[in-house]
């Protein structure tokens, strides 16, 4: 929406909830500025609207949508600004797919819009989606049984992705995609049983992985480079103080990718200047922080130089490709400039840390330093390459990574249909008397020099 | 580029397009073409490709059709081919005499229709987009 427009609603939201203020109870509110929002008025689904489609398409900008328990079977729609759609009870309230729709909520173009304490299930696609939007957060929120993401940030700025769970997709739990500067967090979110607990293609720039937990998945944290979406390659992730642990899962629903990925902890597939520290990876079957390379067949580009590296997407994106006669059969994306600091990593079948390429590795940038590891490939990893001072010098070939071992056939993938439903999970607080919180002044800032590394679980 | 695209379109379109070539707002206008249900035009975009080729190729990544907007003349064959890892589809926004679902638009597919009359076609992928947001593109014919 342009920006003149999106002025005057939020004004005249304002306005219409200062005409209100005299009104203190709730008798259900409507979308004319009842309701305790400061910003807008409060619609009560089902008092209001008997559906949550009909309630958001009721709404104004400034609204809370405010949603009682029940299973919702619908496909929500989403193209006005700055609203706040909230459950009651996150477990109470549930969108269902019933494995026929696509997407629980999909918000398209709309900035500032929140999704809160409300559980998507069952979805053929996507559970909480928005795509081409500035401002977005999930809080609270559960999704399960989805059969790509279960939440979502595609071509999307300034998110916030908070206190969420998410199980059984055979893509990723949760997804950031083709945004840099992405300006996101994702923090103290539980994703497992999935394919990927986290993917993020084309994804980076003042983007945060913190304080999360991902287990119980084919992989567990995958940036990674392709020419399949725009604003190539993934670069400058920020992955820490996170709980990866035991992802070598054989029953999960899984993609492809996915189970190629399997059996590694934070696994950057051709991924461009990450800073992954303070993390405790443990239990994985090939490594426990691998950098690899991703070979991608029949490319749609080739991959553009490191001085692009700062080039922000809304500009990439109006680039033109490479003439399709230059482009390789296989265009390789290599893991270059990524910083590996202060991990506690154990428990690796093959090595904690790995790097492998089909090119000499020396040569990729990458640097290794104070992990709390027993094993790398190739061998003295934190010599050959320190992220301060000279690299020892010394033989790259030593125990070298082999990436044969990766290309091993892997159990097929489980039916997302029929994936484990998760426990009740946590509520937010004043789910039913909090105000209307657009998602306008997101991400919040992390202390990230602050987080520690997680103690590893007593039943883990 | 794109302004020396978008000022060929305005010499080669029809009458009653030159008074609008340098005016942003009326971009449709501009081209004198209508919208293919007939109603008055505001659909033409201004980052139009001109293409010349037949059959023209559209390539759906995930998620956006590149390029996203295209010029063609009359009788052109458009192919679209899905490149992206994931399913889509291409709607028509104003009618349902073309388009794809998704089985029969899945990755490394290929679609194809010929546009056969002068106007503006719009269309969407409904996964990943809206009739006018998000995964969405258009095809202008020219006559």
């Amino acid at each position: 929406m342009p920006t003149t427009r999106r002025l005057f609603a939020v004004l005249l939201a304002g306005a219409l909830a200062l005409a209100a203020c005299g009104g203190d109870d709730d008798d259900g509110g409507s979308a004319e500025g009842e309701g305790d929002s400061s910003d807008g008025g409060t619609v009560n689904v089902p008092d209001d609207h008997d559906t949550i489609q009909a309630a958001v398409d009721a709404a104004e900008p400034g609204d809370l949508i405010l949603i009682q328990p029940g299973t919702y079977e619908e496909s929500v729609s989403v193209t006005t600004d700055e609203l706040t759609i909230r459950g009651v009870d996150r477990n109470e309230v549930i969108l269902d797919g019933g494995f026929e729709l696509d997407n629980g909520i999909r918000v398209t173009g709309a900035s500032g819009v929140a999704i809160e304490n409300m559980t998507a299930r069952n979805y053929t696609k996507n559970g909480f989606f928005w795509t081409g939007v500035e401002g977005y957060r999930a809080s609270y929120v559960t999704t399960y049984r989805i059969g790509d993401y279960g939440i979502y940030a595609f071509d999307s700025v300034k998110g916030l992705i908070e206190h969420s769970y998410t199980s059984c997709s055979p893509d990723a739990g949760v997804y950031i995609g083709q945004c840099y500067p992405c300006d996101a967090v994702i923090d103290n979110v539980v994703s497992e049983h999935n394919g990927l607990g986290y993917s993020g293609t084309n994804s980076g720039g003042n983007l945060l992985i913190v304080n999360s937990t991902f287990r119980f998945n084919r992989a567990g944290i995958v940036p990674n480079s392709g020419s399949y979406e725009l604003c190539y390659p993934e670069r400058d992730t920020t992955i820490v103080g996170n709980l990866v642990y035991s992802n070598n899962q054989a029953d999960t629903p899984a993609i492809d990718v996915a189970l190629l990925g399997m059996g590694n902890g934070i696994l950057p597939a051709g991924g461009v200047g990450n800073t992954i520290e303070r993390n405790r990876v443990f239990d994985h079957d090939l490594t426990g922080i691998g950098l690899l390379p991703f070979p991608e067949e029949d490319a749609n580009d080739v991959v553009p130089p490191a001085s692009d590296d700062d080039q922000p997407c809304s500009e990439a994106k109006g680039e033109p490709t490479a003439d399709p006669a230059t482009i390789p059969d296989t265009v390789v994306w290599n893991p270059r400039d990524n910083r590996v600091i202060g991990n506690v990593i154990e428990d690796s079948g093959m090595a904690d840390i790995g790097i492998g390429s089909l090119v000499d590795v020396s040569g990729l940038g990458n640097c290794f330093a104070d992990n709390d590891i027993s094993s790398t490939a190739p061998t003295d990893l934190e010599a050959l390459a320190p992220c301060d001072g000279q690299g020892s010098g010394g033989d790259w070939t030593a125990g070298a990574l082999d990436l044969s071992k990766f290309l091993a056939e892997k159990p097929p993938s489980g039916d997302y249909k029929t994936s484990p439903v998760p426990d009740d999970q946590e509520n937010m607080p004043d789910a039913e008397d909090a105000p209307a919180r657009p998602a306008t002044d997101v991400p919040r800032d992390i202390d990230v020099d602050a987080i520690e590394v997680p103690d590893r679980p007593s039943d883990a | 580029m794109k302004r020396t695209i978008v000022s060929l379109l305005c010499l080669v379109l029809a009458a009653g397009s030159l008074a609008a070539c340098g005016d942003d707002d009326s971009a449709g206008g501009a081209s004198g073409l209508s919208a293919a249900n007939g109603s008055s035009d505001e659909s033409v975009p201004d980052d139009v490709v001109v293409i010349d080729t037949d059959p023209a190729e559209v390539t759906a990544l995930d998620n956006s059709f590149r390029p996203e907007n295209i010029e063609v003349p009359a009788g052109t064959e458009v192919v679209w081919t899905n490149k992206g890892r994931n399913e889509h589809n291409v709607l028509h926004v104003d009618g349902d005499d073309w388009g794809v679902e998704v089985e029969d638009f899945q990755p490394g597919a290929s679609y194809s229709h010929a546009f056969d009359e002068a106007g503006v076609y719009r269309y969407y992928c409904s996964i990943h987009g809206t009739t006018d947001a998000g995964m969405i593109g258009t095809i202008v014919v020219s006559g």
